[in-house]
């Protein structure tokens, strides 16, 4: 505890101190900050009043981001556990000033549902408390920014933090983590050129979707949380009355989005034999393939296009809607659920369990039904033309564990709470790949129908499905070890009183 | 090369035929399983004798069918070699086609001939009874049960004892005695991970857990007649059934027929120690001190089932609106039932107490995870057991901590052993197979039309070899009404896969496509 203080440093000591933690958390600040006064800029024609509101507490969270990142340093080498927290934390920071300027704007009467709501921006998931088109223009802008923020966040996890420091274990296996090199050389650069690639795809979503005939308001929101694999809209029905062009982009952008950076980097460096040899892409694409050709054979009157919509948005884990798919038959929704679950491709803005890591597990599967044919063998599991050690494959069973029982663990809350089983399993199940629609809560993600304790249950499983469950594990680590200094303290001082 | 691949043939050709006795390891134990089959339907042919409905026929003549078959196999086969490919296809292809044989005589003797079912609703409902019998699950298609006789529902109950601990472990008895090694087959047959050598003779351990099995199930009949309300026939009846863990009753109501405590504690106790590890028994038999408590499963088995009756004890009481002594008795024996895979139910008519379809959410979501779980290894249960699930929550723990600190060297343990790492890696494979089996089942399931709720219990049901499902295929309903027929011969498949699990019919099929290379090449 007395090391950890030390090297997390304190906010009034005079020389810059080394915490990640903190460092992050001004990072994250800062840039909610600056994207909060933009959405106040924009919207101040149409309400005043909220844009004030924004505004001050943008500038308060730029101010205290500032002054953050001058006080602060990141240690040479980083540990993981210190990164871990640092993510989890900076999530925690920025949901609370999300709900903060909901409460403040009034958009949002309630303290549960302004953390919820604030907590589905943050974590791209697709389910609002909130009558989109009774927003003003500067508190929807906002809440649109909160996805796009969420998206970079966990990108930046997945992407730059976790594989470098963790040497590939988990998040990113190591062939991937090897390509990291090339896109991420060191954490700073690797972090410029995320967002970059970021922005410009966002910038590329939202020309599209003028173009397509999308309002400038609308546009703006839905490339926010388009590329983000967001899902939020400011309308109340999705994409249902949107046009054919509008949905087409959403299409494309959401697969795009789903795609891995590493792989999108190849692309951006012109190596198109690179990204298109891709095996995790040519997976993820018979995915999408697959699950349209089923949707158009077993659900009537549905057209290939909305088809390819919805698999899209549920591969991607973005949660758009073109159609009420909750009145699917059970098949269907039986698969588009093993779609949310597997989600998009490993290192991309979209969540779940990630191709490459369910690809790994069907492997690693045949493998051991292999092995009891040939319990002496010596079988290998090989992805893209090599080999993947032993470890990794232990690493990802153990983590996949992990991502079931916290599936299990929300379902069961959930069902606790009054929710029907088969609803607790989806929602759980949804909410955790950062999905977010599901049959309780009906294809447009009204969360209003999951009540608030039910809002309450999810809002950690957005924290693991959106940063992965490392960080939530982390989190809890961290309360368990506070719980037990306070308990220790607390004693320490009845001795001293006594 | 050409010196391999002649040595090939001719190795193929020893193989296969040695004098007038075909050399095949799968067929000679088809045949003896069948010819042991056979003596259950004559069994229940006797207790049908008198009565006057086409039963007793039914019984004999399918029985003299699978006898003559029986005979025939065992007669012009000898056991061959005992790889892993072979043990596996033994196995899986002697359970199919005992399943095959065993819904004789419902085919035979009108046991589905219920208006609203065809001709071939009627077979397949005969499938899936005889497929529900032998892999000891306790799921029924029956939707009378005053159609079949006293002796055809004996028979059916005769098919869980057989399924319960094994047709194999019987044939594992006797294979020494044709001089084969019948280690590899015990492991695939007994169920859980492992069998461990508890005697220097794989012959002796087989017997061993034989007779454990018969004295289980001996005591239970006891029990039964002994306490006022069930009859002679209705103990020995569950019995078979109790101690299979398979949950097949003569009543439509289940173990709520007889609507006493004293029957349902005796039938508690029967699950109970039905679903721990055999190899336990024998060690306790054995003279071993302290054999259960010293064991780590065992402690987490208990665990467990106190755990999961709390807490639907609790929720049924608090948000059930239920008594509290209603709670405690419906909520102990559900949890015994579902845990040790038997499926029993006790409640005394649809929508009774018992009838956990209607539980609270929460309360059905943890049966659920007792259908997933199941009990312990080398047990009659089903399920994915305890001590999986152990040793996968502690790799999973460690994975997370190696997350935390990448080059840290931290072993998994179970009790105070360390496990070793193929052996995570078997279990973490197995669970990973589990996953892909419920996922892909739910999804043909939902396909053929079942409902959500229904295929997802019941895939888990039925890999688990549970029975009862939740929904229309609760504890009072049944699954001919609940799923159509494509849907209940997925349910039949995967009752056998899960009976054995999975391994030996994912990969019976590689013994045949070995022999038929060697020939070809």
């Amino acid at each position: 505890m007395s090391r950890d203080a030390e090297t997390e440093g304190g906010l009034l000591g005079s020389v810059p101190r080394d915490s990640f933690s903190r460092l992050a958390i001004s990072d994250g600040l800062t840039h909610v900050g600056f994207v909060g006064l933009a959405a106040a800029a924009i919207g101040f024609f149409d309400n005043a009043a909220d844009s004030i509101i924004i505004a001050t507490i943008s500038s308060t969270a730029v101010g205290v981001g500032i002054f953050g990142r001058r006080r602060f340093v990141r240690r040479q080498h980083t540990a993981a556990a210190h990164i871990l927290a640092g993510v989890a934390s900076t999530w925690a920071i920025l949901v609370l000033v999300g709900a903060a300027t909901y409460l403040a704007t009034g958009a949002i009467g309630n303290v549960n549902a302004a953390l919820f709501e604030s907590a589905a921006g943050f974590s791209t998931v697709a389910l609002t408390t909130v009558e989109p088109e009774a927003l003003s223009l500067p508190v929807a802008l906002f809440r649109g920014a909160t996805q796009w923020i969420g998206g970079l966040l966990g990108l930046f996890t997945v992407v730059v933090a976790l594989p470098r420091t963790m040497k590939g274990r988990v998040q990113v296996p190591k062939g991937v983590g090897r390509r990291a090199d090339r896109l991420v050389p060191t954490l700073e650069i690797g972090g410029r050129r995320v967002f970059r690639m970021y922005l410009a795809l966002s910038l590329a979503c939202f020309i599209a979707y003028l173009l397509a005939g999308m309002r400038l308001r609308s546009a703006a929101i839905h490339a926010m949380t388009t590329v983000s694999t967001g899902g939020f809209t400011d309308t109340t029905d999705s994409f249902l009355s949107a046009g054919t062009a509008s949905r087409s982009v959403a299409t494309v952008f959401m697969f795009i989005s789903g795609i891995s950076f590493f792989a999108l980097f190849w692309l951006v460096r012109g190596n198109h034999r690179r990204f298109l040899g891709s095996p995790e892409l040519r997976i993820y694409a018979t995915i999408v393939v697959t699950i349209t050709t089923y949707l158009v054979l077993a659900v009537d009157d549905v057209s290939v296009g909305d088809a390819l919509f919805t698999a899209v948005s549920a591969s991607s884990t973005t949660g758009l809607a073109v159609v009420d798919w909750t009145l699917f038959s059970s098949g269907a929704l039986a698969v588009l659920l093993v779609a949310i679950a597997t989600g998009a491709m490993g290192a991309s803005a979209g969540s779940g369990l990630r191709v490459i890591r369910a690809w790994l597990l069907l492997l690693f599967a045949a493998r051991e039904v292999r092995r009891q044919l040939e319990p002496n063998a010596v079988i290998g599991v090989k992805h893209g033309g090599r080999s993947v050690g032993d470890d990794e494959l232990d690493d990802l069973t153990g983590y996949q564990i992990a991502h079931f029982g916290l599936c299990a663990i929300g379902a069961f809350m959930l069902a606790l709470a009054g929710t029907e089983l088969v609803d607790s399993l989806w929602a759980a199940i949804s909410v955790i790949s950062t999905f977010g629609p599901s049959p309780v809560t009906g294809a447009l993600g009204d969360a209003t129908a999951l009540g608030s304790v039910g809002q309450l249950i999810l809002i950690p499983g957005m924290l693991a499905g959106r940063l992965t469950i490392l960080p939530l594990l982390h989190a809890i680590a961290l309360l368990l070890r506070a719980k037990a200094w306070i308990v220790r303290e607390s004693r320490r001082l009845l001795r001293v009183g006594r | 090369m050409s010196v391999l691949r002649s040595g090939r043939v001719r190795k193929a050709t020893e193989l296969h035929v040695t004098g007038l006795r075909v050399k095949s390891t799968t067929l000679n134990v088809m045949g003896m399983a069948l010819t042991a089959v056979s003596a259950g339907m004559v069994i229940g042919g006797f207790v049908e004798l008198g009565s006057t409905n086409r039963d007793t026929s039914a019984l004999f003549w399918s029985a003299l069918v699978t006898f003559v078959a029986g005979i025939t196999l065992f007669g012009s086969t000898q056991p061959g070699d005992v790889r892993p490919r072979d043990v596996f296809a033994s196995v899986g292809w002697t359970w199919v086609i005992v399943t095959g044989f065993g819904a004789l005589p419902y085919v035979l003797g009108g046991t589905f001939d219920v208006s609203g079912i065809d001709t071939s609703g009627q077979i397949v409902n005969a499938i899936f009874e005889s497929a529900s019998g032998y892999s000891a699950t306790g799921s029924t298609a029956l939707t009378d049960f005053s159609i079949p006789g006293r002796g055809m529902l004996m028979y059916r109950q005769i098919t869980q004892w057989y399924g319960g601990m094994g047709i194999v472990v019987l044939a594992v008895a006797v294979l020494p005695f044709l001089g084969v090694g019948g280690l590899d087959l015990l492991t695939a047959e007994a169920p859980g991970p492992g069998s461990d050598r508890l005697t220097p003779r794989v012959s002796q351990t087989a017997k061993g857990l034989w007779s454990t099995y018969v004295l289980f199930t001996v005591a239970v009949a006891t029990a039964l007649i002994i306490i006022p309300g069930p009859s002679v026939y209705d103990a020995i009846a569950h019995g078979f059934s109790t101690v299979a863990t398979g949950g097949f009753s003569p009543h439509a109501s289940s173990i709520g027929h007889f609507d006493s405590v004293a029957v349902e504690i005796a039938i508690i106790a029967g699950m109970l120690v039905s679903g721990i590890n055999f190899n336990l028994h024998l060690l306790a038999r054995s003279g071993t001190r302290n054999a259960y408590w010293a064991n780590s499963e065992f402690r987490a088995y208990i665990a467990m089932l106190v755990g999961c009756a709390l807490l639907i004890i609790g929720i049924l009481w608090l948000d059930g609106g239920f008594a509290v002594g209603e709670s405690i008795r419906v909520g102990i024996f559900n949890v015994v039932a579902l845990a040790t895979s038997t499926g029993f139910g006790n409640a005394t008519n649809p929508g009774g107490a018992g009838d956990f379809a209607l539980w609270m959410p929460a309360a059905q979501m943890i049966l659920l995870f007792l259908f997933v779980v199941g009990a312990s290894t080398s047990s009659t249960s089903g399920g994915i057991k305890v001590m999986r699930l152990q040793v996968l929550l502690a790799h999973s723990i460690r994975s997370i901590r190696r997350s935390q600190h990448p080059r840290a060297v931290i072993a998994v343990k179970h009790g105070a052993v360390a496990v070793r790492e193929d052996v995570i890696s078997r279990m973490a494979g197995f669970f990973v197979v589990y996953a892909i089996l419920v996922l892909s089942g739910i999804i043909l399931l939902t396909a053929v039309g079942g409902g959500p709720l229904e295929s997802i219990s019941a895939i888990i049901g039925a890999l688990s070899n549970m029975g009862p499902a939740l929904g229309e295929a609760g504890p009072t309903g049944n699954f001919t009404e609940a799923f159509t027929e494509p849907g209940r011969l997925v349910l039949s498949a995967y009752m056998l896969i899960g009976r054995l699990e999975f391994f030996p019919i994912l990969l019976m099929f590689a013994a045949p496509i070995r022999a038929m290379r060697e020939r070809i090449l």
